[in-house]
């Protein structure tokens, strides 16, 4: 589903990701481990295709989304650390403009819309400007609007940060049933146990180098994800 | 610490208002040069404003100078000045001081609300004296030419020069604060901060459109209103302190001035935290997903984006349309003065006069609608949000389509209908007609183009205050240059051309147009997508 190959993307001089390669197959949650800085934002925005880079190649379900970001952009979704989204516009509003832009029917958006809307218990906040949304309120509605034309492959980044207990649930719900599906997921975290217990695969990065990736179990071993990471910090330092 | 804050202001100020250097070897050369433009552009701007207070004052100049009443000179200086002040600033103020995106940042920190305030109100003053300026030049130049006044009374105007903009800063301060009070309190509806910018804005349009009425009236019965304006007693003080250099006067003046100022100051600044950190106006209620969403094109989904943009800003719609309502206004005001307009030239004998008449409205409606600049801060206005476009399978000629009709859209058909207005009024020969009805619409194309190219070439991505790139951006000051500058240019040629044959007067400003349309769309199809897609926020 998603397949990075040599990926470097440097600012000046200073190379913010260096010749990183993962590969994402249908039905996994992939989780992407590193210290502030590490490369992980950078990489999400290329796979997203905002982010233009000089080396690598991404393909998103085999299609280079160099080449044809169009493509690669109608079967994935996006969501950024910090959504800021269109203040000008109520909750609604903005949900529907995404669902044009996808070109999804009036009864899909509806369906879909009525449900999370409900499942993020933003109900009362819809009709509002987004102005007036809280940092989760806002984190919520961009993740309403990543679902709203069912992506098949969903690049979160720090996800869980800013929601409430009751919407990382539902988060985590609807990433697991997402890959049941057969979707993927490639998300970021600095939350470790989420991702232990959420992913089938992991990457941890280093200051833009790939420093250990593969199944959970591979990974950690008989050990805890946080003290793989911890002791990957050390080994490096 | 103000020190810093300063700084920060300063340099966010200056940041949008000269272009950025991507590349520090290769824009070196281009940015001095578009430096230098840059300078000759706000020195343009400077010229054209100051030509007309200076035509202003050589006319109450002529009344009130040689006469007894040369203070009812000096107050009209205070008049003008403060309305400058006022009206450049004032929604500024509002947006610098109650609603700028690092309040709650700043607020959070060890800074003393004062601080904060006062860094802000600076940014305020000195645009006030920039106002000023436009005003106090002419001013000083046509009280030089009528013999200037004794050394007293060139201190006065000094000190008056120097104080009047605080006074300017206190009202502006208030009336933003009361504004966003309003604005506040209101529910979120872009159709209510657009009312009450049209409902300010008509007013002040009235003012001004009757300026001439006024100055003439002013100019007629100078004594008689002198004489009765000597009853409103600071309107006199701060005329009369100038121009008889009256200490006493001149004092009472400034204590007008400046002791607003303080009171305000003392007042925000105590109040501050809780101006800016009490919210006002959410009320969340249930709303029926399902009776409100329903699905549309994406081309239309992109351009009710621009627009939501255009109307839920009144910064980005006062800045950037506030000629678009002058159209109306000065077709309709030529159609009922018709009878007015067509008795000056039969009075000075010249019969016939209709074309003549017409060209000039071709030229005067094609200058208002130059002033419409909604492309040239579109671009910057994305900032933090670039991210939700860049995300979405939307091609980015697309999104630049979208950003060129929403301007095309509001501007074309207007000024088709108001140019077949003045056509229908005034009956001119066929190509004279033809001219109110194309060109004005044809050179709204041509400013919607090359306001985007400016944008895209200098984009402001990292703005705090929206003002910051619709007010003092780099490309909203090239986009005026190179949208009002021609017109002067086409208006010669096509004059020179129109007195050997109408014909040949239309077929090349037609030409010209469509081939500067052509080439410029072109261009943002190629290298305007190629900018486009550099964008990194």
């Amino acid at each position: 589903m998603l397949r990075i190959e040599h990926y470097t993307k440097a600012y000046g001089t200073k190379k913010a990701v260096d010749d990183l390669s993962i590969h994402i197959l249908p039905g996994e949650i992939y989780g992407f481990i590193g210290h502030n800085g590490a490369g992980k934002t950078t990489t999400l925005k290329a796979c997203a295709g905002i982010l233009q880079f000089e080396e690598g190649e991404i393909f998103v379900d085999g299609v280079s989304i160099r080449k044809d970001p169009m493509a690669c952009k109608k079967i994935m979704a996006y969501v950024p650390d910090n959504p800021d989204l269109y203040e000008f516009m109520k909750g609604w509003k903005y949900l529907n403009f995404v669902a044009d832009v996808y070109g999804v029917s009036t009864a899909d958006r509806n369906e879909r819309l009525q449900r999370f809307v409900t499942l993020f218990g933003l109900q009362d906040a819809i009709g509002q400007p987004i102005s007036s949304y809280s940092h989760g309120m806002k984190q919520k509605l961009a993740l309403i609007a990543a679902l709203v034309h069912k992506p098949k492959l969903i690049l979160l980044d720090e996800p869980f940060v800013g929601l409430d207990p009751l919407a990382s649930h539902e988060l985590k719900q609807i990433m697991r049933k997402h890959c049941e599906e057969g979707g993927s997921i490639f998300f970021s975290t600095h939350v470790l146990e989420v991702a232990e217990k959420l992913c089938n695969k992991v990457a941890i990065i280093r200051g833009g180098k790939l420093v250990v990736s593969g199944t959970m179990e591979e990974v950690k071993g008989d050990s805890s994800l946080e003290e793989v990471f911890l002791e990957l910090e050390d080994r490096h330092d | 610490m103000i020190k810093i804050l300063i700084r920060a202001r300063f340099g966010a100020m200056l940041a949008s208002m000269i272009p950025k250097r991507k590349n520090k070897d290769s824009a070196k050369k281009s940015g001095k040069g578009t430096l230098v433009l840059m300078l000759l552009v706000y020195l343009y701007l400077f010229f054209v404003f100051g030509m007309l207070f200076f035509s202003a004052f050589l006319g109450l100049s002529m009344f009130y100078l040689p006469t007894g009443n040369a203070w009812m000179y000096f107050s009209m200086f205070v008049i003008l000045s403060f309305a400058m002040m006022f009206i450049g600033s004032v929604f500024m103020a509002k947006s610098e001081i109650f609603e700028a995106k690092d309040n709650e940042m700043l607020l959070s920190m060890p800074i003393r609300p004062r601080d904060i305030l006062a860094s802000r109100m600076l940014g305020i003053l000195l645009l006030n004296y920039v106002m000023e300026a436009l005003v106090a030049i002419p001013c000083a130049v046509v009280w030089i030419l009528f013999g200037g006044g004794s050394i007293l009374s060139w201190i006065a105007f000094l000190l008056t020069v120097l104080a009047l903009p605080f006074f300017g800063l206190a009202v502006t301060c208030l009336i933003a604060w009361v504004i966003s009070l309003i604005t506040s309190r209101l529910p979120k509806s872009p159709l209510l901060p657009v009312a009450l910018f049209l409902i300010f804005f008509f007013g002040y349009f009235y003012l001004i459109s009757n300026m001439e009425t006024y100055l003439e009236r002013f100019a007629a019965q100078g004594d008689q209103i002198a004489h009765s304006l000597q009853s409103i007693a600071p309107l006199y003080w701060v005329g009369a302190g100038i121009a008889n250099a009256n200490l006493w006067q001149l004092g009472l003046s400034l204590l007008i001035y400046l002791l607003p100022f303080v009171l305000t100051y003392y007042v925000l600044s105590r109040t501050l935290i809780k101006i800016l950190t009490t919210k006002r106006g959410v009320h969340y209620k249930k709303t029926d997903i399902s009776a409100s969403v329903v699905a549309g094109g994406m081309k239309n989904a992109l351009l009710k984006r621009e627009l939501s943009r255009l109307l839920s800003s009144i910064t980005y719609l006062l800045n950037s349309g506030i000629s678009a309502l002058f159209l109306p206004i000065a077709a309709i005001a030529a159609v009922i003065k018709r009878g007015d307009i067509l008795a000056i030239f039969n009075e000075s004998g010249l019969t016939g006069m209709e074309n003549v008449i017409c060209l000039v409205m071709v030229v005067g409606l094609t200058l208002i609608a130059s002033m419409v600049l909604f492309t040239s801060a579109s671009v910057s206005l994305e900032g933090k949000h670039l991210w939700v476009i860049r995300s979405l399978p939307v091609s980015s000629a697309d999104i630049l389509r979208a950003k060129l009709k929403l301007h095309y859209v509001i501007m074309v058909p207007t000024c088709m209908i108001f140019g077949l207005v003045v056509a229908i009024a005034y009956a001119p020969a066929l190509p004279i007609a033809v001219m109110l009805v194309t060109l004005p619409a044809l050179y709204c194309v041509w400013c919607a183009n090359i306001g985007l190219i400016c944008n895209l070439c200098h984009p402001v991505l990292d703005w705090i205050n929206e003002a910051q790139v619709v007010k003092q951006g780099t490309a909203v000051m090239l986009t005026m240059l190179f949208s009002t500058l021609p017109v002067f240019v086409l208006a010669f040629l096509g004059g020179v051309l129109a007195l050997i044959s109408y014909w040949l007067s239309l077929i090349f400003l037609l030409g010209v147009m469509i081939l500067g349309i052509v080439l410029s769309y072109r261009y943002l199809m190629h290298g305007g997508v190629a900018r486009w897609d550099s964008l990194v926020n």
